[in-house]
């Protein structure tokens, strides 16, 4: 085999694949990529067994053919190269040759037999959307989905599909996230699927802000997302979501309208004497005033106030500072709605005029 | 400031056949699975089941009811040990219901006007051909019933003893219920319960309900410490 790409058309493309691929491996092979070239393009393929991502790049093809190039090492001599040069990429019976310019790299490489390649079932759900749209559902998630929680089915993204709407659903325990999107299409009953935290990151990351179309698939135990030049596949997590819908508060007795930037602005000043691990502030509603304030264990103290229409009777509640700053600023409206019941119960947050995203948020007790 | 509450994400867990470990109680499990298949002969059937605390009673009654009401056939369950506060006409037309579950029977030994209820019950589901499920602490025969004649009929159903789970066992149940709300319960944490708390499974799997929201709340996992923090709070 022998192609020739530009380094700039390499570049980007090449980072996608690399990105999948795990900085340390459990198989020697998972840290290589597969190259292959036929036709007017080249396939590069990078796997970790969960992931795996295959994307189309534009390329001179010499010589037609298949070869595994390690992954991390390419890619960092990649980026070690003066912008515009060609490199020429060859198999050399045991080695992976690379030149540019001056530069000469003799790589190892593994037999093309061995990579691995996820085996997918028939899918049994398709939908199409633009890239662009499920690449906001995903970013106004994924944020709220767990770490490393001993419920695994928390540490992915929820994708659920009922008739024409695909939800996509986010929770560590403490906050929830819920974002709708209407399709083209119905798609009959509800169906759900769990995509691991690493897919989800991925996704994001490879998905343009454009309304080029995507195909998204789903079998029992993979998902599926191919865009022009890109093909991506999960494995699922395999467990039951919990029922999400039971979470979202009903009627909130407070409905606050609150200029969006201002709040989360105000709230990021606050946060800085706020205990470094619990994040603790106090929202406190009083005639037409709400009051954030905070203190930490050296009993530094902060407080500000803002105006609001309220006129019930006071209260106060307390949360974690960084959920509320990440959810406000995960909306995009002049303005948002915080809804509030009391000390006790959860706050919903969403856009003013707009029911998606939700974010549902649990106090703190202060 | 550390108390950051969790949202309500338990994944349910409710008694059903599948997540009932029968230990000895192999054939009694089989006789309450038995009670709705389809391919039973026609006619009236009924099951008694007795054993202490714990055993498992209530679990296998509401395992019957839940799997009438998933093949579409409305189950009636009482417990009678709430039969103080209850008429006993409440059980009027009650037969109506293919199958009728009576948890905690002898509650109302000795309690005229309720052993006759039950008795004429009895009678109008045979007739119907329903299905009659009951559960107590003791056999029929030694429930105090005053009334020989509803003593003599519950004998006629098939009588099951349930047994406590041994130690072992009950590990294995509280393993079993934990990971099926997605939990891991390691074994030393298992231990560390069952040498430490009351060892009936309603107080154990309580317990668990309990860790189960810690856990999320403090998003940890299950250990020893986490359990010991739990007891210092309560």
């Amino acid at each position: 085999m022998h192609i020739r790409f530009q380094r700039e058309e390499l570049i980007k493309p090449l980072g996608f694949v690399a990105g999948v691929v795990e900085r340390r491996q459990t198989l020697p092979i998972l840290s290589y990529l597969l190259f292959k070239a036929q036709g007017e393009s080249v396939l590069m393929t990078g796997t970790d067994l969960e992931v795996e991502v295959t994307v189309s790049v534009d390329a001179k093809i010499e010589t037609a053919g298949e070869i595994m190039v390690p992954a991390r090492k390419l890619l960092d001599i990649c980026r070690a190269l003066p912008a515009d040069t060609t490199l020429d990429l060859r198999s050399d019976g045991t080695k992976a040759q690379v030149r540019a310019a001056r530069s000469r790299f003799s790589l190892l490489t593994m037999p093309v037999a061995d990579f691995p390649v996820i085996q997918t079932a028939e899918w049994d759900v398709t939908l199409r959307l633009a890239q662009q749209d499920l690449k906001q559902l995903l970013q106004e998630t994924h944020f709220c989905m767990a770490q490393q929680d001993v419920r695994y089915y928390l540490n992915g993204v929820l994708l659920e599909t009922t008739g024409k709407l695909l939800r996509a659903v986010a929770t560590d325990g403490h906050r929830m996230a819920i974002s709708n999107l209407t399709l083209e299409t119905d798609l009959g009953p509800t169906r759900q699927v769990i995509v691991p935290r690493k897919g989800v990151h991925e996704l994001i990351r490879m998905l343009e802000d454009n309304d080029q179309p995507v195909e998204v698939q789903f079998s029992n135990n993979h998902l599926r997302v191919r865009a022009p030049n890109l093909s991506f596949t999960s494995k699922l997590i395999d467990g039951r979501y919990p029922e999400y819908s039971k979470v979202l508060p009903g009627k909130q007795a407070t409905q606050l309208k609150l200029p969006r930037e201002a709040l989360r602005d105000t709230l990021a000043r606050v946060a800085i004497l706020s205990n470094e691990k619990y994040r603790g502030i106090r929202l406190g509603l009083g005639d037409k005033t709400l009051r954030i304030s905070t203190n930490n264990p050296e009993q530094e103290e902060a407080q500000e106030e803002m105006a609001i229409e309220f006129t019930g009777e006071a209260f106060e509640v307390g949360f974690n500072v960084n959920y509320l700053i990440e959810c406000l600023g995960s909306l995009r409206s002049e303005e948002a709605i915080v809804g509030l019941n009391d000390p006790n119960s959860s706050c919903l947050i969403h856009a003013a005029g707009s029911q998606s995203p939700q974010y549902v948020v649990m106090p703190m007790r202060l | 400031m550390s108390a950051q509450l969790a949202l309500n994400l338990r994944l349910r867990d409710g008694s059903s056949f599948g997540n009932f470990l029968p230990g000895r109680n192999r054939e009694a499990l089989a006789q309450a699975q038995a009670l709705l298949e389809p391919t039973a002969a026609s006619g009236f059937h009924s099951l008694y089941l007795y054993g202490d605390r714990g055993s498992g009673k209530t679990h296998l009654l509401e395992a019957v009811c839940r799997r009438s009401a998933d093949t579409g056939r409305a189950p009636f369950y009482l417990c009678l040990r709430d039969a103080t506060t209850l008429d006993p006409a409440m059980l009027e037309g009650v037969e109506q219901n293919s199958l009728v579950c009576l948890d905690d029977l002898g509650e109302v030994a000795g309690k005229p006007a309720w052993e006759e209820a039950l008795l004429s019950l009895w009678e109008r589901c045979r007739q119907r051909q329903g299905v009659w499920l009951a559960a107590a602490s003791a056999p029929p025969d030694r429930l105090g019933l005053r009334l020989a004649d509803l003593a003599t009929r519950l004998s006629t159903a098939a009588v099951y003893a349930l047994h406590v789970l041994s130690d072992e066992e009950k590990l294995s149940a509280m393993r079993l219920r934990a990971g099926n709300r997605g939990l891991e319960l390691p074994e030393e944490v298992a231990r560390y319960i069952l040498n430490r708390y009351p060892r009936d499974l309603g107080t154990l799997f309580a317990l668990l309900d309990r860790l189960d929201d810690a856990a999320l709340a403090q998003q940890r996992r299950i250990t020893v410490p986490l359990v010991r923090e739990l007891d210092e709070k309560a």
